[in-house]
């Protein structure tokens, strides 16, 4: 390239800047937009990667049915493939806390030194966000809040359900909240599938893994070594990938046979050490029966011993009683006699002593006899007195003996009695202990039996024992990658449409500038020709303009496109991934095919306008090319019509037919700017109606509070909700998470079957979109949401094949389609519930409807419900709402750039528009100013064109702006969202008024140059 | 009328670089209303300058211009635009028609705007074009265009006619009878009409003849007999 031409090149830059800018801004516009939409979606996943890369997210784990063991996760470290690996204790329980109520959360039991901080994690490491790291076990790091996960705040206790679902798996149960986390594993605000509770994952936690009472691990999470380099959505690392699971599937294999023989020989030698220990216990049992049973008999033995002496005992008594007796009436009788003999004596000695007496009277007898015979008498007396005196002594004697006697009776009796008593208590015990026997029998034989059968059932489920298997999954098992993938996906699809129209627009625009550019020329240009230059080399300082033009355009488009387009997609992203950070790289692939695909469309245009006026011969090339004639229009046919216009609006009505090249130009870029402008709008009416239409008109509840399962609602609940005065109306319904199946798609949803179908209507709107009729479920007994007919392109008389939470499969016929907005649904009638899974549908959760609340009443409200009975869960839809605004603010900041797009499209076309215009008609314009035409006359003149112009343009963007919002709004749809279908008037008003405002803009900046046409130069000779 | 136009003392100079281009030095002349008035000079003399700032088209930088009791040097921009429409016509050596209008519109191009204008198609049929007014400017020739720019002058009905080489570009016959046109307008209706023309000949036709000369005056003629167009040869 010689300096001459160079120099020659910016000769004409600096000549007509107006036009080189407009040539390089349009391209700057299309390569930035085009490189910049197409490296969207490359540079959110290389950020992703990079995010994946710092953070060691594991490229695959695995869960062991039967759980890892120490050998299993030392046999996986020594893979070459494995660059770390991470074992870890993983469940999903419910925990209770205190002011959220129960929630469904899956607990990570991960190692203590890598939980502590005190060496890094081997594998998905988290950023702490608040807070601390564990000091003690009995505290925990919770995943950060979003849209399903709830924010519990530092210091929550959580408390594990232990009679819930694996609550049995725990060692400690309580747990501290003392910091949050950011896991890449969880970095979308997507939810989380669960098999506990609702059937939806509300909160992650990380504790030691010594708070599971397990010896083995559930899961590994593995770093493979060589998947860190390549990018985790290419082929490459999609094969990579593959290879290596396949080969951690066959490991499993092995591993599980091991593991199963690990587990049967365990069983057996456990089997075994039972029967023995069964064997032992029956030996005991015997044994011990048989001395209770020795220890009974000889009981009853003694006892028996026992009734003859006593027996005997009586015997005696009655016999020593007669004997006594019988002495007694002796020993009477005697003294009886020896009385006789002493009364007789004594009657003797009185007759004695009358006799004496008497002699004595009759003097009979002389003293010395009645001496004698005195003494005599005396002498009987005497023995008289001795006689009376023994008599009394052998009486006591007597009678002493006979109470000695009896005593000893009275004892033997008092003896035998209690010989009796002894008895009569022994046989009782012998009773006792006799029933105590046959009982201990029972009791023992039962016990025997029961051991028996546990040893059989371990014995049979021993051999029932299934092969243990490694489930190995790659990352697209995780929510948040699968859900990145597929919308980075739909960016994608989007970022093909944009730019192509853009290049359009640049090439028409660069095909009106060269050609006015060689119409200016064309003297120069035939001279040339006429001087014998090629026409190659005549072209070179066209291609080389316009070369220039679109290389300093691309070069600006690339370093803005490449910059600044990824980062405002990702700004929008923000709304639904706690994103990382981004990377822009320049990417020379797409900078080198969007620059080359501007350059060779502009300078295919220039070629393209240079031959054909090449193709003209040099002699009328170096005569002023006669004025394009005019040529009469239809129009002009109208007499009546076309006499009545003024001479600039007949000038303006032949010049629109006359230039189509101008025409296409800025009818495109006109109608590009309002459809683009009427897309940008359009989004924001259908984020809008998403979220009036269904947090208002849709979901006419504000609280939804969860129970435990039942046919009703809890008595205290009940009670509750009729007393509060701030709520309104209720109704209980039963709610369960459903996974509908379409051929290799899994879409879950929620399945909802009313207590009372006819005032459900009452709390969620069942109605049909477009005809706005109300549903009702007994007449259409299964009507699904829109967002999940949309997805699985379902009608009404479809069948979709679904799963409830207790996985039980069925099949439904979709009856009805009911709008909806925000998460899927299916409503189901109670009667085709039952048809379906064959069970009754038990209430399980209250939609109320309050009166507004502030969020400091609503809290008040939802702790006051917490502490009902069989409350598990109260939730107002507030909170759902609100992670909607997020959404709509990124999209009103992507309707600032949408706007500034088009209306930089809009007026860099209609700036080229006119500044051809003006140059072409420079003479014409100055003639008109010599003429005495105003300034507002000329300028009239000159814009009505382009007024005309807008106008057509903008009313083909209408329609075209109605397509392409369609078409991004269907990218932008999932199962779990539909946005607004219909664009408001008002959006078509803005749309419009923008446009013209830009046109207006556009306007005003070039009635500047207008105004500064001299007159006189322009009277001069034709260049 | 005595001195209906009047220059005195007008300068105009480009700065061109170092050097400073006295386009107009000091031009100092009067003409009378109703004179058919040549003006002559070699290349660069200032010719156009001066009919140029007489026409509102562009300012003097000092003097004083007059047009019958409209002072011009001292009209704004805005007034110099009125000016142009109502007071002044125009003819171009390239004629200047709108290339989209035909003859008839380009005239009426002229007379929709000012006060009280001529009807279009007399002013045509007056030039000799009343069979081609629907024709668009690339259909006619030279010579016909420039009737076309003349009857739109004319049309406007103008104080004066200012015709800057209005033959330059046409053959002798055609230039002749267009020269004719103006000569006939100008006894007709009794209006001013400057020619600049580089054909001395001409100069017999007028009744006033301003030489100039490197921006300055060198002489004006008074001829008391003009000759009419048909009597001139050259
Ligand atoms: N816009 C301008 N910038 C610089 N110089 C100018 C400009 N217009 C005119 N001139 C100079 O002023 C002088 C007078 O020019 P003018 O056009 O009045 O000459 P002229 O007598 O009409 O010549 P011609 O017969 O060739 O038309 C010339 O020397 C010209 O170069
Ligand atoms: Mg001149």
């Amino acid at each position: 390239m010689s300096r001459a031409y160079l120099k020659s090149i910016l000769r004409a830059v600096r000549q007509s800047l107006a036009r080189f800018l407009a040539i390089f801004a349009i391209v700057a516009l299309g390569v930035g937009f085009l490189a910049g939409l197409w490296s969207t979606t490359p540079d959110m996943r290389l950020s992703l990667d990079t995010y994946y890369d710092q953070q060691r997210m594991a490229d695959v784990y695995i869960k062991a049915t039967m759980g890892l063991t120490e050998e299993d996760i030392a046999t996986l470290s020594a893979l070459p493939e494995v660059d770390s690996l991470l074992p870890a204790r993983v469940a999903d329980v419910l925990v209770d806390t205190i002011d959220d109520g129960r929630l469904t959360t899956r607990v990570y039991g991960l190692p203590w030194t890598q939980l502590n901080g005190e060496q890094p994690l081997a594998v998905n490491q988290w950023q702490l966000v608040a807070g601390r790291l564990p000091e003690s076990p009995e505290e925990c790091l919770i995943e950060q809040g979003d849209a399903y996960l709830a924010d519990l705040e530092l210091g929550a206790v959580l408390r594990i359900v232990t009679d819930g679902e694996n609550g049995d798996l725990f060692a400690t149960t309580e747990f501290t909240v003392v910091g949050v986390v950011a896991s890449p594993f969880y970095f979308s605000n997507e939810r989380e599938p669960s098999n506990v509770g609702k059937g939806r994952l509300e909160v992650v936690i990380y504790v030691a893994d010594s708070c599971y009472d397990l010896d083995v691990y559930t899961d590994v999470y593995i770093v493979s070594a060589a998947a860190t380099e390549l990018l985790t959505f290419s082929d490459a690392y999609e094969e990579h990938m593959e290879a290596f699971v396949a080969r951690l599937e066959e490991l499993g294999e092995e591993r599980s046979n091991l593991r199963y023989a690990e587990i049967y020989g365990e069983g057996q030698d456990e089997l075994d050490k039972a029967r023995a220990e069964l064997a032992e216990a029956e030996e005991e049992a015997a044994r011990e029966l048989a001395d209770a049973w020795q220890e009974i008999t000889d009981a009853r033995r003694q006892l028996a011993e026992a009734r003859i002496e006593l027996d005997r005992g009586y015997a005696d008594l009655a016999e020593a009683r007669s004997k006594l007796a019988h002495e007694k009436a002796e020993a009477e009788a005697q003294l009886a006699e020896k009385e006789q003999e002493l009364e007789q004596a004594r009657q003797e000695l009185e007759q004695g002593e009358a006799s004496l007496a008497a002699a004595l009277q009759a003097g009979l007898i002389g003293p010395a006899q009645a001496e004698v015979m005195r003494q005599q008498l005396d002498q009987g007396w005497e023995q008289y007195q001795i006689g009376v005196a023994a008599l009394e002594g052998a009486k006591a004697e007597l009678t002493q003996q006979m109470a000695e006697a009896e005593a000893q009776l009275a004892q033997a009796e008092l003896d035998l009695e209690r010989g009796e008593r002894e008895y009569a208590e022994g046989l009782r015990e012998l009773v006792k202990g006799e029933a105590d026997y046959w009982r201990a029998r029972a009791e023992v034989e039962a016990e025997l039996n029961s051991a028996r059968a546990d040893i059989e059932e371990a014995a049979r489920e021993l051999e029932e024992l299934e092969m243990p298997t490694w489930y190995v999954l790659d990352r697209n098992a995780n929510v948040s990658f699968a859900s990145f993938e597929i919308n980075t996906e739909k960016v994608q699809a989007i970022a093909t449409v944009f730019p192509v129209f853009f290049l359009l627009v640049a090439a028409l625009v660069s095909l009106a500038s060269m050609t006015r550019m060689i119409e200016e020329e064309r003297t120069q240009l035939g001279i040339m020709k006429a001087l014998g230059y090629s026409k190659g080399a005549i072209m070179e300082k066209y291609i080389g303009y316009c070369g220039l033009a679109s290389l300093a355009g691309s070069v600006v488009g690339l370093v803005v496109g490449f910059r600044y387009i990824p980062a405002v997609i990702w700004q929008v992203f923000a709304s639904m991934y706690k994103l990382p950070t981004l990377y822009t790289p320049f990417r020379w692939s797409f900078a080198l095919v969007a620059t080359g695909s501007a350059l060779l469309l502009t300078m295919l245009v220039t070629v393209y306008a240079c031959n054909r006026a090449l193709s003209e011969k040099p002699a009328s090339l170096m005569r002023p090319r006669p004025p394009q004639a005019g040529k009469r229009i239809l129009l002009e046919r109208v007499t009546s019509l076309w006499s009545r216009l003024t001479f600039s609006q007949k000038a303006t009505a032949r010049n629109l037919f006359r230039y189509k090249k101008h025409f296409y130009m800025t009818v495109m870029g006109v109608a590009g700017c309002a459809a683009l402008l009427l897309t940008g709008f359009g989004l924001q009416n259908s984020i809008d109606v998403l979220a009036n239409a269904q947090f208002n008109a849709i979901l006419q509840y504000q609280l939804t509070i969860d129970y435990a399962e039942d046919v009703s609602i809890p008595a205290q609940l009940e009670d509750w909700l009729q007393q509060q005065e701030q709520v309104l109306a209720y109704t209980p319904a039963h709610g369960e998470r459903g996974t509908v199946y379409q051929e290799d798609r899994k879409v879950y949803t929620t399945i909802y079957v009313p207590q009372d179908e006819s005032s459900f209507a009452q709390f969620i709107a069942l109605q049909e979109r477009a005809s706005g009729v109300a549903l009702d479920l007994t007449a259409s007994p299964v009507i699904i949401s829109e967002t999940l007919a949309r997805a699985l392109r379902l009608q009404p008389g479809h069948v979709l094949a679904i799963e409830n939470a207790d996985e039980i499969k069925a099949q439904l016929t979709v009856a009805a389609i009911t709008e909806n907005y925000v998460g899927s649904y299916i409503y189901l009638s109670a009667t085709a519930y039952e048809a379906a899974f064959g069970q009754e549908a038990k209430a399980n959760t209250v939609l109320a409807q309050t009166v507004p609340l502030e969020t400091a009443a609503q809290d008040e409200l939802l702790s006051a419900l917490l502490q009902l009975k069989d409350v598990e869960r109260a939730e107002f839809i507030d909170q759902a709402k609100h992670s909607f605004d997020h959404l709509v603010a990124s999209i009103d900041f992507l309707v600032v750039i949408i706007i500034l797009a088009a209306g930089a499209l809009a007026m860099i076309v209609l700036y080229n528009l006119i500044n051809i215009n003006i140059e072409e008609r420079r003479r014409e314009l100055a003639t008109l100013r010599v003429l005495g035409f105003h300034n507002e006359e000329v300028a009239g003149y000159m814009f009505r064109e382009t007024a005309i112009l807008t106008a057509i343009g903008t009313l083909v963007g209408m329609p075209l702006g109605k397509l392409l919002h369609a078409f991004v709004i269907r990218q932008a749809e999932s199962s779990d969202l539909m946005l607004g279908q219909s664009i408001e008037p008002l959006s078509y008003l803005w749309a419009v008024l923008l446009t013209l405002v830009f046109a207006a803009l556009v306007c005003l900046v070039m009635a500047r140059k207008l105004r500064q046409i001299q007159m006189v130069d322009s009277m001069k000779a034709i260049e | 009328m005595q001195d209906y136009v009047v220059f005195q003392d007008v300068c105009k100079y480009y700065q061109m670089g170092e050097q400073l281009i006295k386009a107009a030095d000091q031009v100092t002349f009067t003409i009378d209303q109703g004179e058919f008035c040549v003006m002559v000079g070699p290349s660069g003399a200032g010719k156009t300058t001066i009919l140029n700032m007489l026409g509102g088209m562009d300012a003097c930088d000092s003097g004083l211009i007059r047009l019958e009791d409209c002072v011009v040097s001292q009209l704004t921009e805005k007034q110099l635009t009125d000016y142009r429409r109502h007071e002044v016509g125009f003819v171009f050596q390239f004629y200047n028609l709108v290339q989209n209008l035909t003859a008839l519109e380009n005239v009426e191009l002229a007379s929709e705007i000012c006060r009280n204008p001529l009807d279009p198609k007399e002013v045509l049929e007056m030039v000799g074009l009343a069979d081609r007014m629907h024709n668009f400017p690339a259909q006619l020739s030279g010579g016909e265009q420039q009737r076309v720019a003349i009857a739109r002058a004319l049309a406007k009905n103008p104080k004066i006619l200012l015709c800057d080489e209005p033959t330059g570009a046409l053959d002798y016959e055609t230039g002749k009878s267009v020269l004719k046109l103006l000569h006939d307008s100008c006894r007709q209706t009794g209006r001013t009409v400057i020619v600049i023309t580089h054909n001395q000949a001409l100069t017999q036709m007028a009744d006033r003849v301003i030489h100039l000369r490197s921006g300055r005056v060198a002489k004006v003629e008074r001829n008391a007999n003009p000759l009419p167009i048909e009597r001139i040869e050259w």
